[in-house]
């Protein structure tokens, strides 16, 4: 049924989460750093390890990764010049890859030296624009992702007030669309992933309040489809509120307005 | 497939193959990857009919060629003449478009004349061609075109020719690969950078853009982005309606019976817009059931038809009349769920009618 949009998942696939083939996976993931797959993916290299890490943390088996290695990588990463963060040795500083550059040290809890600190937060000023937004690197491209980096990178280190939050909100707030959602440039589409770059923005500076939670909720509850429900299994099974396509339990745990959930 | 195999020895041959299609061949179209596991003792570079293609059995060993090649260029341990770079990332961009650092190199030999800036756009148009939702593409060309109309000779018509180009290549874009985001935010940065403002130029752009729209809808009923486009485009409009224009606006309106007088005032020449649109979503929806992005739009008309009656001065837009526009909308989404036979539609009409009611503020009348 291809107007469904939907996948169909059948009674045999695995129920359990098999954690540990995840992890080896991740484990000897770039054992073999000469080979086509791994260069063709160099450009995305540190958000591959931090969503590596992450992933290897959330399982608890963080000790399997290399620390000494990464954190090397890591350093070597830094332009002396801009004090952008690149995603790989040779290539070139960059907000997105900054930013995984700073979660990985996260992770790690690692401190970037107050001389690294500086010139990654002087990097990260350059990039504000006169609207308030920001541009990932120094090429130019604006979008609502660039201001949600720039504001987690400074948070991570303690710096957000370094920037114009003001202005950098106003633009992120341009942003919103008639459905509650957000796009990567006022006018664009409402777009989940730049959804979750803007609440995330909102949230880290403490602007919650600006988000329409009603509209957008409404949106984002209608982004789940029915194959989404079958993974909760045949033990968890709940009542679902046709509006929402979701257990009500998880409508009530959104604190959506009752009144909303009488449908007749 | 060793990134350090610098003895690919069909590598040179391979990329001067590719750049003498790019030379010889300005009206090239299209750019692939032929599944072939081939002859390596020929070239794997076919042209014919505007179309280039590189035969799959040699892109891993290529790829790792050139990138090493590049990354000892760029980290300063053996460094190449700009033509060879040139022609090194040519190779390399064809086949990972998604490389910044690659497109950024790109870049720099513009900045030093040692790539022309229109040279450079056909080139990416043809990768464009073969990744069409490549977002670095689309960021490399917006690069490029401010570059181009900043210069201060730049002549009208050149910029005229340049618009023309990316409105072409981003519908293609759009044909290739569904709802693409990127392609549709493109064509919207394309109105705002390349079309003077206010005047005479986007007003007629918008009126194209608003017809060329309509007939993309009507083909490509799933194309969420295509949709958004058309709500981009119907507010441009609306911000161009000023009171002394607007009578002479009503070739903006589709062919289709209106209850509103669009020249009353420019407030009513809106909401006609947007009244045909909702005529023209009714014979989509039910012409072609089981499609979410037309229910998604006829929110956005409903929700901007809305806001027009409630800002509006004139005395027949109003309270009452949006409400009558809701009658019709209960009315409209309980037949689509009586007649409709697929089960998903009959979920869309009722979610379309619960968002009625419970998110477009409906004030009594």
């Amino acid at each position: 049924m291809a107007l469904k949009k939907d996948v169909d998942l059948n009674s045999v696939i695995a129920k359990p989460l098999t954690l540990k083939v995840h992890s080896d996976y991740i484990a000897a993931y770039g054992e073999n750093k000469e080979d086509y797959e791994y260069c063709m993916t160099e450009y995305l290299r540190m958000s591959g390890i931090y969503w590596g890490l992450t992933a290897m943390a959330l399982m608890g088996e963080l000790d399997r990764m290399n620390k000494g290695e990464v954190l090397q990588f890591v350093r070597s990463c830094q332009d002396p010049v801009s004090g952008g963060i690149s995603s790989s040795p040779g290539h070139d500083p960059h907000l997105l890859y900054t930013l995984s550059a700073l979660q990985i040290l996260s992770i790690y809890d690692e401190k970037l030296s107050d001389q690294e600190q500086d010139k990654v937060v002087n990097y990260i000023k350059s990039l504000q624009q006169p609207s308030g937004s920001f541009i990932g690197d120094k090429w130019g491209e604006e979008d609502t992702r660039f201001s949600f980096c720039a504001v987690a990178c400074l948070s991570l280190i303690g710096r957000l007030n370094d920037i114009d939050v003001e202005k950098a909100t106003e633009f992120v707030v341009s942003c919103m669309n008639f459905d509650g959602g957000f796009g990567s440039r006022p006018g664009s589409e409402s777009h989940a992933g730049l959804i979750y770059c803007c609440v995330g923005y909102f949230s880290v500076v403490g602007r919650l309040d600006l988000v329409d939670a009603d509209t957008l909720g409404w949106w984002l509850c209608e982004r789940q489809l029915p194959s989404a429900l079958s993974l909760l299994g045949e033990s968890t099974l709940q009542v679902v509120d046709p509006t929402y396509c979701m257990p009500k339990s998880v409508i009530n745990k959104l604190r959506l307005a009752p009144q909303r959930l009488n449908v007749s | 497939m060793s990134l350090q195999e610098d003895d690919f020895p069909a590598g040179e041959k391979i990329l001067a193959d590719l750049d003498n299609v790019f030379r010889t061949d300005p009206e090239l179209e299209d750019f692939f990857i032929i599944p072939v596991s081939g002859n390596q003792n020929k070239s794997p570079v076919v042209h014919a009919d505007h179309s280039l293609g590189l035969e799959s059995w040699c892109v891993q060993h290529l790829y790792c060629y050139v990138y090493g090649k590049l990354i000892n260029h760029k980290t300063r341990k053996k460094r190449e003449d700009p033509k060879v770079v040139a022609r090194l990332l040519r190779g390399a961009l064809l086949i990972n478009p998604e490389t910044a650092a690659f497109w950024n190199m790109m870049k720099q030999l513009i900045e030093s004349e040692r790539v022309g800036p229109e040279e450079d756009l056909r080139f990416s148009a043809v990768v464009l061609s073969f990744k069409p939702k490549c977002s670095e593409v689309f960021t490399h060309r917006k690069w490029v075109l401010r570059k181009m109309v900043a210069q201060a000779d730049v002549q009208p018509m050149a910029v005229l020719k340049y618009l023309q180009a990316e409105l072409r290549i981003t519908q293609l874009a759009a044909s290739k690969y569904p709802s693409n985001y990127n392609a549709w935010n493109h064509r919207k940065w394309v109105l705002e950078a390349l079309v003077p403002k206010g005047g005479a130029e986007q007003k007629e752009l918008l009126k194209q853009e608003l017809k060329l729209s309509h007939c993309w809808t009507s083909n490509h009923v799933s194309d969420y982005s295509g949709l958004q486009y058309r709500q981009y485009v119907m507010q441009a409009i609306f911000s161009t309606f000023k009171h002394e224009d607007f009578l002479c606006q009503t070739e903006w309106l589709l062919e289709l019976p209106s209850k509103m007088e669009a020249k009353c005032c420019s407030s009513c020449a809106a909401a006609s817009v947007l009244e045909q649109e909702l005529q023209m979503l009714d014979e989509l929806i039910v012409r072609y059931e089981g499609h979410e992005s037309l229910w998604y739009h006829r929110r956005f008309v409903l929700h901007s038809l809305q806001k027009v009656c409630a800002s509006a001065v004139c005395a027949k837009l109003g309270a009452s009349l949006f409400n009558s526009v809701v009658g019709s909308e209960r009315a409209f989404a309980s037949s689509v769920c009586r007649e409709s036979k697929l089960a998903h539609e009959n979920g869309h009409a009722s979610r379309h009618l619960s968002w009625v009611e419970n998110v477009l503020r409906i004030t009594a009348a």
